[in-house]
């Protein structure tokens, strides 16, 4: 669905769209700042509105898991009412972060003053594996008061222009500060001028997205990488316990291992192979447990294929056991994949996480993976947690979190390590 | 190989139980020769806990463990050395890893013999000059995807006349000739003679688009006739149906819908299914088709949705005797269709999401993306 000034416009407006949209931006440009009150509290009505929304009856159309849209609704509620979002705002940039602040220089006494500008034209490339993500994304952008050109995934289902629509009826006058365009990525031109238009990029995605975008983007251009993670739990001997396992399940089947902060797999500490393979004995029924309280897929139709998926990919690998020494241990609609190496890795997906050994002296080796660190569920003895927790931030990890929370996210909390509004915007000095 | 070559030459194509005890002992066989010639096979096997006493009774067969066709993009397994084989062929010639496969000297006689029966049971075989539309690749060196070949292969069931090409080479590279199609549709409606439009589905219904947006109607000869295959799968996200597709073929060019054929193969599985008068894929005695749980890979009874697993002995080139395929499909009990035959027939659902595997059909609809 493409929108442009609030109305929701064909594949030819948006190609006429694409000739002039310089134009447009510039008369945007040209007008007074936008006022941050003004999306605040446009969200602030959203909010408020949320039981009553069309939108929230659509979801589970769309084939959003009715649990996930309780998470979503209670996230937005909790992020997007007014004053959440000014905290966010304080957090992030700062207490009094819309006022200048005076500068003077030494050499001649002169006078300044420094305040927060927004980067000017954000180009938003969203994936689609977080339902609403480039909403959010875009939030973001308005919030920092800039003009946001939104690429959407492909199926996105109509969320995004719903919410921005429901939006523009509390304050219409954001409208000429979104852009929204169900390109295909594979749309060089279209890509192009857009990414020509804009200061700063901001791409969701996985490596391939990431790279994409490096290669297409000018070098005055800003880059902002929200690229794809591996996230996982780290357990160790002392910190093995039903309770924590049972959260670490439930997790995994709520979030089906999609997010970048969902656990992929398991680190077992100074693990040998025995250990490896009892542990996923002990850890089976319990997943398979958590898998038959929480539906895969929202209909049959969608299990099947999802599920056909990731049985062929095991049963591939099954194959491949000779060279690769994996044992696999299936449960019902679930498995875990028990590997020699400490390697880190995506996992299936759908509830197929793999156990892997790691020895408490590697952990920093983990750096090698680089960005690529995001969330990790320590689960330890009380003793060990403060170690462990450095071991790991030192190698790069983001976020602790205790096993059920890995998704959740808290206001003010960093994204992948940065505040993000920070990176939206830019600090000017202005002489008097 | 006796067995193998008198259960292709059965008349009877989809009389299953008449050929049973003969198609188990041609499987057998080829499951024997093949672990007997391709060492890589046999320790696959062997790893999987199969052996060959296991194979006592027909219904045995579903204990052979089938090859994941995603496995075979990866591994190269052959019986024969593959460059001593009579033809090669290897799955999507525009992206992914190939699959080889191939028909050695017997494979490819049994698979003539095969072919000649199929399509004469389907009344796909002419005496009669035709013109013919070909909605997929040209024939090039550099191509050799087993559509292409098939392709090849299919315009001599009845002799051709003049041949159009939907994808042909320029400067080195396929491109979509959607004049040229149009062109020769015009021509070929004003003689006195039989057409045949073959190939992928997705471009059949873009040139049907492309001839509706020009309002164009034509009336091709009564004896023409659309022979179909390899991608109903990629019509899945555009929710369109075969009958739909029929009905506008009718509206536009003519076509009763009692002249279309849609077939199905692959590279790995060379088996001819072509669909009955309802348009179903009944299995023929050359092979047998186990729809397997999603879950558990276990046989599951007809009317239950599974992955698709494929059984023949046509090939001893490569060891390809069972094969489970990317797709989701179901399988019917043959009385259900009311076509008058009674071997049961499969309905392809789709495809299981692997963004890893790629078909010819799915680079031919990203071609169909890029214009």
């Amino acid at each position: 669905m493409n929108l442009v000034n609030g109305i929701i416009i064909d594949e030819a407006e948006c190609t006429a769209v694409l000739e002039n949209i310089e134009d447009l931006i510039l008369k945007t440009l040209q007008k007074p700042a936008l006022d941050v009150n003004r999306v605040i509290n446009a969200c602030a009505r959203l909010v408020e509105n949320m039981e009553s929304l069309e939108i929230m009856q659509k979801l589970p159309e769309l084939g959003i898991n009715p649990a996930m849209v309780q998470m979503y609704s209670a996230q937005i509620k909790e992020s997007l009412g007014g004053e959440a979002i000014r905290r966010r705002l304080e957090i992030e940039l700062g207490k009094g972060f819309d006022l200048p602040k005076p500068l003077r220089y030494s050499s001649n006494g002169a006078e300044a003053e420094q305040r927060l500008m927004p980067v000017g034209v954000i180009f938003h490339i969203t994936a689609g594996n977080v339902d609403g993500l480039p909403f959010l994304s875009l939030l973001e952008g308005l919030l920092t008061g800039n003009i946001n050109i939104v690429k959407l995934p492909k199926d996105e289902g109509g969320i995004t222009a719903m919410l921005l629509m429901e939006l523009f009826k509390a304050a219409p006058e954001l409208a000429e500060y979104v852009y929204v365009f169900d390109y295909s990525s594979k749309d060089i031109y279209a890509m192009k001028t857009l990414a020509g238009l804009a200061n700063a990029i901001v791409v969701w995605g996985g490596d391939e997205a990431v790279s994409a975008v490096r290669r297409l983007a000018e070098p005055n251009t800003k880059i902002i990488e929200w690229g794809h993670k591996i996230s996982f739990a780290y357990v160790s001997k002392a910190g093995i316990n039903q309770a924590s396992l049972q959260k670490l399940a439930q997790h995994i089947c709520l979030t089906n291992q999609l997010f970048c902060s969902s656990c992929q797999g398991i680190f077992l500490e100074d693990a040998s192979e025995t250990d490896i393979d009892d542990f996923c004995k002990l850890f089976l029924p319990i997943l398979e447990q958590a898998s038959k309280e929480h539906s895969l897929a929202q209909s049959e139709v969608e299990r099947l294929f999802i599920q056909a998926q990731s049985t062929l990919e095991l049963y591939h690998q099954k194959l491949e056991r000779r060279k690769s020494g994996k044992r696999i241990f299936k449960g019902k609609a679930c498995s875990i994949t028990a590997c020699s190496n400490s390697k880190l890795e995506p996992s299936i997906m759908y509830r197929n996480p793999w156990v892997k050994p790691m020895l408490r002296q590697d952990i920093l080796r983990l750096r090698a993976y680089k960005s690529y660190l995001q969330t990790v569920a320590l689960i330890c003895g009380e003793e060990e947690h403060t170690e462990l927790a450095e071991l790991l931030l030192k190698a790069g990890v983001v976020k602790i979190s205790l096993p059920l929370e890995m998704s959740d996210y808290s206001l003010g909390e960093a994204h992948d390590g940065v505040f993000p509004l920070r990176s939206y915007t830019r600090i000017i000095s202005d002489f008097k | 190989m006796r067995h193998r070559k008198k259960l292709f030459s059965l008349k009877e194509i989809y009389n299953l139980p008449a050929s049973e005890s003969l198609f188990f002992k041609a499987m057998r066989k080829n499951v024997r020769f093949h672990l007997r010639h391709c060492p890589e096979y046999k320790a696959l096997l062997e790893e999987l806990g199969f052996s060959l006493s296991m194979l006592k009774k027909p219904e045995d067969l579903a204990k052979i463990p089938p090859l994941p066709t995603s496995y075979l993009k990866n591994h190269s397994l052959v019986s024969k050395p593959y460059e001593r084989l009579l033809i090669k062929t290897t799955t999507s010639g525009t992206s992914g890893n190939p699959t080889q496969s191939g028909f050695d000297v017997s494979s490819a006689l049994c698979g003539l013999k095969m072919l000649l029966r199929v399509f004469k049971y389907h009344g796909l075989l002419s005496m009669r000059r035709t013109n013919y539309i070909v909605l997929g690749y040209q024939p090039d060196k550099s191509n050799k995807t087993a559509m292409a070949k098939a392709l090849k292969g299919v315009s001599y069931l009845a002799p051709p006349k003049e041949l159009a090409y939907a994808l042909t080479v320029k400067n080195g590279e396929y491109e979509l000739n959607t004049q040229g199609i149009v062109d020769a549709l015009l021509k070929f409606s004003k003689q006195n003679r039989p057409v045949r439009i073959i190939g992928f589905p997705a471009y059949f219904k873009l040139f049907l688009e492309e001839l509706d947006e020009r309002g164009i109607r034509l009336k091709l000869h009564s004896k023409s006739k659309v022979l179909l295959g390899g991608g109903w799968k990629s019509f899945f996200a555009e929710e369109i149906s075969k009958q739909e597709l029929f009905d506008k073929a009718n509206k536009i060019l003519g076509i009763a819908q009692e002249s279309f054929k849609d077939h199905f193969s692959t590279a790995e599985h060379p088996i001819n299914y072509v669909d009955c008068k309802h348009h179903h894929f009944h299995i023929p005695v050359f092979s047998r088709v186990i729809i397997r749980d999603t879950d558990t890979l276990e046989p599951v009874p007809a009317g239950t949705p599974g992955l698709l697993n494929l059984i023949s002995p046509l090939l001893s080139s490569v060891p390809y005797g069972s094969i489970l395929t990317d797709d989701i499909a179901v399988l019917h009990e043959g009385n259900d269709c009311g076509c008058g035959i009674a071997s049961p027939y499969f309905e392809l659902l789709g495809r299981v999401g692997l963004s890893s595997i790629k078909t010819c059909t799915q680079a031919a609809s990203e071609y169909l993306n890029k214009i």
